[in-house]
């Protein structure tokens, strides 16, 4: 056990980036950011809570029903999150190979993965589910249906909450862990799953499609929309008894929905249950994981000989070489195509039922012109948004991708090829999409091409940006050693710039919809200065690709 | 001829703009009425020209008025050619002159110093026609002249101009609440100053100086035009508002360089004409070449864009805190100013309101909490007179556009900031201008052939190498030379951190050198490195390699961009597949290889295109006895064959076996290049002498510091 | 995409519904007019009248009998149902008596034999709707021995 505390502290500062601890300025600055974002996101749920109460979906006393419903989704986004990084890093990590070769027990070994993703864990509940808690209680108690108590009480047992998915997710990751070595496998059966799975979300959707009332009148259907709110978080509530014990021993006990809520003997011996279900849970989890922790780590490097055919060699022209070979890579990389293909298939999808929803509302001007700035704001957001892998492509080939500087090619080539695919198969994409929300708003021909392009330049523009944020700030040599980065600073810049792209082109949309309609009766100029827009967006983005890659490419390590 | 170079060159041409300044303010108003070239007493032709002729002349005295100070091309080529025949067009049409700007035919001050103004003129361009004589002049320097000439008109246009010329503009053409109209005037005063920017970012920094003092005079002077003596004894008519002193700030500063001056206009100034432009306070109904508009357009489009040109063309450095803060102490009293001009002349009966903080021009516009603010008054009896004052508006104003400032100061932080990186951008864009064009080069089949059999040396030489990393001033490698003949195993040795790989990376182009110069079989890395890649192979320290890809597709792949024949890839391939044993994994995911059978498909891969040059940095690293012995020997194959094998590698007894010639590096420097029979010959095994050399550098250093 | 993306884009998606729906709804506007589109004559008494170009339909009616017009406008909610009657004004007295009862209805007494015609028509801007009724007094027969 002596060792646990060292393997412990190795992991994690593997795992969480403590550069910040090396600077009084640092360390100020960080605490300081991290406590704004901490009650930013407690002051935002404060005030959605005392909004919801204020239009009368509830009363203050029955804030714990919210309460259920936020910490049930939080917690099951968890463990779906915990279970598939406890099974990869409990069993599939890099480190491993490091860490079996220690002078120390298997148990330290696995115990120490434990408290090193239980407290990352904790770490990233700061960013969600303690805030959004924190901002519940403070509701209750200002209100005065809970009290002060609430406050210095609450962390406890949020502490062991947090513990759940955590447990569960080690016990979940080893049947996970065998699902995943099988699709690993035969990597067609992952295709078959996820088209399977996006079947599925295209049925569910078309239900929900049909589903839809004829007539969606918010303002005038609005008793009957709050009463259906109303019994939804009653039926929550019913239905979810163990959520219901878990929010009591956070806020206390309540006599009945109008009543205070108080912490009391009852709420300490929910806790002591708690905790013993905790311990439970761990004593499962060390009984059951643990024994096959050791040998199905050490199994996962080995490798099958697998049988082999013989290929011929065949040669290509230098250019269409690169074109080829991302051809190959992409294919072969099912994570990455997965990824682009769900953004790609559910942004049509959401589409379809943002304006099936529309066309059930009756309404004005102001409404219409609304439309299209969300169906706008809609399409680009998640287009935008899945960017942020592009911002990683040519720092995920490691070492390789240095390797472009010494082959006798300009580099603007092989770092163009890169983007190849998703420049053309994001066309489809996007005209099927406005193809969607044209005929829905009854949008003639013309307009839809228009708009069409538009949002395909706007996105080709973030997308050539998004890859010359890598070619300027590289992290080759985080991807090469740990094959993965949790913090990429370029993904990052990238999300936030989609983010503000998108809102930004939302909003002159909206602008310029509004003057064309009054001023021409018809929306053509509106959509000429949309695609003007993104033309010079996407023009001035790719001029300054090329630049800097001829600029600073080969100037840098 | 000091005495002469006195008179014409500094006495004149400063008395000429005096001349001019008090010509302007001999103007009257009736300017303003006439409304087209037929309100004219005179036929439009006439009019028409003594127009021109007015706006010219202003141009005109401002360049002779700069010509001694900025001794520029352009400006001596329109002091000869051009601003004579417009002196002696305003002479000619002196009456008319002074019949539109004046009303009266008789003489009069206007028509006196006019007419004082075009002899001051023409003699001093006799002058310089007469210094300037012996230069030549082209066809292409005439029509860049006249193009510069037409460019230097457009900030001296009178205000009245277009009125009078073109009568009233269609009234529906409104320059107000954000229309069609007033974006495209936003528009104008966003877009000129960065074509301004562009144009003269790579110009000297007289030129740049000239440009803005130019532009800065001569729209104040067209500003001044609506002002004459009699409005000089008249306060409350002064040109006070805070955008207006922008016009007589940015001049001064910019001629006698007064910093902290400058910093208020920078600051304070920008966002006055900012907010004014995007709220204009003329009558909707006025119209757009009414010189009112074109007089407050043209105030506050210098005010915006001035200050920040300056700074962005380095005239001025950018700001820091300490020039924050004066700006704010020279707000504060520019503010207090105000504020008692306005209460003083208010309770004088005379309609004042500068800087906006006596009327609710600005509150009418905020809404109906700010016009209660603007409402609630403290009154004050002083000397007969009822001073008027709006505390809390007035202070609240105050604070907001403090504020305000700060919140530019992030604005112009965060623009000049984009503004340097692509400055930055655009210097080495033009250093690597060469290296573009090497890059597009198309090759042919002819010139690849040519390339990859030439008959140039085979040969690797660096000659004075050295590598600084970014803006460090210590060097990883300290002028290395040494030349690498074909048919040579050339060993390069080192301890860690010694540079060998720098070198390494350098040649093959991964890093770009400092300073001095590789050469690959006579072709240079920097200037032509696809040549000289073409003929380099290259195994790096650790393999990479793109793990999805099987061993023979990574290879093909290779092969496709050195452009390797099908029959000679196929017959490498296949002669490398059995040397390194690997036919039962070509066919396999790279990913499923071990580290030495990922080494030997790095090694193939650089082989394949049967490279002149090859380089090996540390390749035998990690590979077992057989792998060892398999890369041996086709080290020595490819040497035996005229081509070069480099490499660089801790292991010695390995380097003795191989090499013929080594060089040992040290802290960035070369210490030796030797054969190997040079070493033998003085009685020592390699290592021996290598241990000698490295310690003998440190016995050395150290006597030399005790 | 990470999750915190995923979740913000669905949090604007939810507001992107509720936002348009409460902005964007038309409200009813209780001033929306709604025009007549038919007027139907319901008099007792009415008879169909075959190939009589000048009328839309017949009332007899004897002499110095009250006869009431009454119609009823189409649609039932009908902004304005209101009436007009026009007639030959240099008839009135002579030929007949009419008394509008500004309940959308008239009264008229035949003083004669003869036709008198009536044309209804609604106050409200839809003035292609009109109805013409003629009311028709028999002459007094004389009996032919």
């Amino acid at each position: 056990m002596k060792h646990l505390k060292t393997i412990v502290m190795m992991q994690l500062r593997n795992k969480i980036d403590f550069s910040w601890a090396n600077s009084k300025m640092n360390v100020f600055r960080t605490i300081l950011f991290g406590f704004l974002k901490f009650a930013i996101i407690t002051a935002i749920t404060y005030v959605i809570l005392y909004l919801c109460q204020y239009i009368g979906i509830f009363y203050y006393s029955e804030s714990p029903r919210i309460m259920i419903l936020v910490v049930t989704f939080s917690l099951l986004l968890s463990l779906i999150t915990c279970t598939k990084d406890l099974m990869l890093n409990l069993y599939f990590a890099e480190d491993n190979k490091v860490l079996i070769t220690f002078p120390v027990n298997s148990n330290v070994l696995f115990l120490s993965k434990l408290i090193v993703f239980y407290l990352y864990e904790i770490k990233r509940s700061l960013s969600f589910l303690i805030p959004i808690t924190l901002g519940s209680v403070i509701l209750l108690v200002t209100k005065g249906c809970a009290s002060p108590f609430a406050f210095l009480w609450m962390w406890l047992p949020l502490l062991m909450i947090i513990a759940i998915p955590v447990l569960l997710g080690a016990i979940l990751s080893i049947p996970t862990m065998y699902v995943y070595k099988f699709l690993k496998r035969y990597s067609i059966l992952q295709v078959i799953l996820f088209g399977a799975i996006l079947s599925f979300v295209i049925v569910i959707i078309i239900q929900l499609i049909n589903l839809i009332p004829e007539k969606i009148d918010l303002i005038n259907q609005w008793p009957t929309i709050k009463k259906w709110l109303y019994q939804f978080l009653v039926n929550v509530e019913q239905k979810l008894p163990p959520m219901r014990f878990l929010i009591r021993i956070i806020v206390g006990e309540q006599a009945n929905i109008d009543s205070d809520c108080i912490i009391n003997i009852m709420t300490v011996l929910k806790f002591g249950l708690l905790i013993v279900v905790n311990f439970a849970l761990l004593v499962f989890v060390y009984l059951l994981a643990r024994p096959l922790f050791f040998s199905i780590m050490a199994k996962n490097f080995e490798t099958n000989k697998s049988r082999q055919i013989t290929h011929k060699n065949v040669r290509h022209s230098k250019y269409f070489a690169f074109v080829n070979k991302e051809l190959k890579i992409n294919l072969r990389t099912i994570s990455i195509s997965i990824n682009y293909l769900m953004v790609y298939i559910v942004v049509p999808i959401l589409i379809l039922l943002l304006n099936a929803l529309y066309s059930a509302m009756d309404l004005k001007y102001l409404g219409e012109i609304l439309i299209f700035t969300f169906n706008i704001l809609i399409i680009c957001l998640p287009l935008l948004a899945s960017n942020a892998l592009v911002a990683t492509y040519y720092s995920r080939e490691g070492k390789a991708g240095y390797l472009k500087k010494v082959k006798p090619i300009y580099a603007l080539y092989p770092l163009f090829t890169k983007l190849l695919f998703n420049l053309i198969l994001s066309i489809p994409t996007v005209f099927v999409t406005v193809i969607i929300f044209g005929k829905s708003v009854g949008f003639n021909a013309l307009y839809i091409v228009i708009l069409g392009f538009a949002i395909l330049f706007l996105h080709y523009g973030h997308m050539i940006y998004s890859a010359l944020l890598d070619v300027m700030n590289p992290q080759n040599e985080q991807y090469d050693s740990t094959g993965v980065i949790s913090d990429n600073p370029n993904e990052n810049k990238s999300t936030i710039l989609a983010f503000i792209i998108a809102f930004v082109y939302a909003i002159i949309a909206f602008i310029l919809f509004n003057e064309s309609g009054v001023q021409y009766g018809n929306y053509l100029s509106a959509c000429c200065r949309l695609l003007l827009i993104s033309l010079l967006y996407c023009v001035s983005c790719t001029i300054l690709f090329i630049k800097k890659i001829k600029a600073y490419y080969y100037e840098g390590q | 001829m000091k005495i002469r170079k006195i008179i014409f060159e500094r006495i004149l041409p400063i008395l000429l703009i005096l001349v001019l300044i008090a010509r302007v303010f001999s103007y009257n108003n009736d300017i303003y009425n006439y409304v087209g070239l037929n309100s004219s007493p005179y036929s439009i032709g006439i009019t028409l020209i003594t127009l021109l002729a007015i706006w010219f002349q202003l141009s005109a005295t401002l360049v002779v008025g700069c010509r001694p100070f900025f001794n520029i091309k352009s400006l001596r080529f329109i002091t000869r050619f051009i601003v004579p025949i417009v002196y002696f067009i305003n002479l000619l049409y002196l009456n008319s002159s002074t019949v539109l700007l004046t009303g009266i035919l008789a003489f009069n001050a206007f028509k006196i110093l006019l007419l004082i103004e075009c002899i001051l003129g023409l003699i001093i361009c006799c002058y310089y026609f007469v210094i300037d004589l012996k230069e030549k002049v082209s066809v292409k320097s005439i029509f860049i002249m006249l193009g510069i000439w037409l460019l230097l008109l457009i900030p001296t246009m009178p205000t009245y101009f277009l009125q009078f010329t073109f009568g009233l503009a269609n009234p529906l053409i409104k320059v107000i609440d954000i229309s069609l109209a007033h974006r495209i005037f936003l528009y104008i005063g966003i877009i000129v100053p960065v074509v301004m920017y562009f144009l003269l970012r790579d110009k000297d920094e007289l030129i740049r100086r000239f440009v803005l003092i130019y532009v800065s005079c001569g729209v104040l002077i067209g500003f001044m035009v609506g002002y004459d003596f009699a409005s000089l004894k008249e306060p409350w008519s002064w040109p006070i508002h805070l955008c207006n002193t922008a016009l007589f700030i940015i001049p001064i500063c910019l001629i006698f360089r007064l910093k902290k001056l400058f910093y208020f206009t920078y600051f304070i100034n920008v966002l006055g004409a900012l907010l004014a432009m995007l709220m204009p306070n003329y009558d909707s109904v006025t119209n757009l070449f009414d010189p009112g508009l074109v007089r407050f357009w043209y105030n506050h489009w210098v005010a915006f864009f001035m200050p920040l040109l300056i700074v962005a063309l380095k005239i001025f450095k950018r700001p820091k805190l300490k020039e924050f803060y004066y700006s704010m102490c020279g707000f504060l009293v520019y503010f207090l100013f105000a504020l008692i001009c306005n209460v003083l002349f208010t309770a004088m009966g005379h309609d004042v309101d500068y800087f906006f903080i006596n009327s609710d021009f600005i509150a009418d516009k905020l809404g109906k909490w700010a016009e209660h603010l603007f409402e609630f008054n403290v009154s004050l009896n002083v000397g007969g007179y009822q001073l008027v004052f709006r505390p809390l508006y007035q202070i609240l104003f105050f604070i907001v556009y403090i504020l305000l400032g700060f919140a530019e100061w992030f604005v112009y932080a965060e623009f000049f900031r984009i503004a340097d990186k692509h400055y930055d951008l655009h210097v080495r864009l033009k250093i690597n201008k060469q290296l573009k064009l090497e890059y597009f080069e198309k090759l042919s089949s002819e010139q690849k052939e040519e390339m990859m059999n030439n008959n140039n040396e085979i040969k690797l030489e660096l000659k004075h190498f050295s590598k600084k990393y970014g803006t460090n001033k210590h060097y990883s490698v300290k002028d290395a030379s040494f030349e690498v003949f074909g048919g040579e195993i050339f060993g390069f040795l080192g301890p860690n951190g010694a540079g060998k790989s720098t070198i390494i990376k350098s040649i093959v182009g991964i890093q770009p050198l400092s300073e001095g110069a590789i050469e690959v079989c006579g072709y240079d890395v920097s200037k032509e490195p696809t040549k000289a890649k073409y003929n380099i192979g290259y195994v790096p320290d650790h393999y990479a390699l793109y793990e999805k890809l099987t061993g023979r597709e990574y290879i093909n792949y290779i092969a496709d961009i050195f452009d390797v024949t099908e029959e000679e890839r196929n017959a490498r391939l296949n002669k490398y597949i059995k040397i390194f044993q690997l036919e039962h994994a070509i066919d396999s995911k790279i990913s499923t290889y071990s580290h030495g059978m990922k080494q030997k498909i790095t090694i193939m891969s650089a082989l394949v295109h049967n490279p002149k040059v090859w380089i090996l940095d540390e390749p035998l690293t990690g590979l077992d006895p057989n792998s060892i012995f398999q890369v041996k020997e086709c080290m020595r194959i490819h040497a035996a064959e005229g081509n070069i094998v480099f490499f660089s590698s801790h292991l010695i007894d390995i380097v003795e076996k191989l090499c013929q010639r080594i060089a040992i590096i040290r802290k960035g420097e070369i210490l030796c290049v030797k054969t190997l029979e040079e070493i033998e010959s003085s009685g020592l095994t390699l290592e021996e002498f290598y241990m000698q050399t490295i310690e003998s550098i440190d016995a050395v250093k150290e006597e030399v510091v005790s | 995409m990470k999750k915190s993306v995923v979740l913000s884009i669905s949090i604007i998606y939810i507001l992107a519904i509720v936002v348009v729906g409460f902005l964007g709804i038309a409200l009813k506007v209780y001033n929306e007019k709604v025009y007549v589109e038919e007027i139907v004559c319901i008099t007792e008494g009415y008879e169909e009248i075959v190939n009589d170009e000048f009328c839309d339909g017949q009332i007899i009616a004897k002499k110095n009998q009250e006869i009431v017009i009454k119609c009823q406008v189409k649609p039932d909610n009908a902004t304005n149902p209101m009436l007009r009657f026009d007639y030959d004004h240099d008839e009135v007295g002579k030929l007949f008596e009419i008394v509008e009862n500004g309940d959308g209805t008239c009264t008229i007494k035949m003083l004669d034999a003869g036709a008198a015609y009536i044309t209804i028509v609604p106050t409200d801007r839809n003035s292609n709707i009109s109805l013409t009724i003629k009311v028709y007094c028999k002459p007094d027969t004389i009996d032919i021995i």
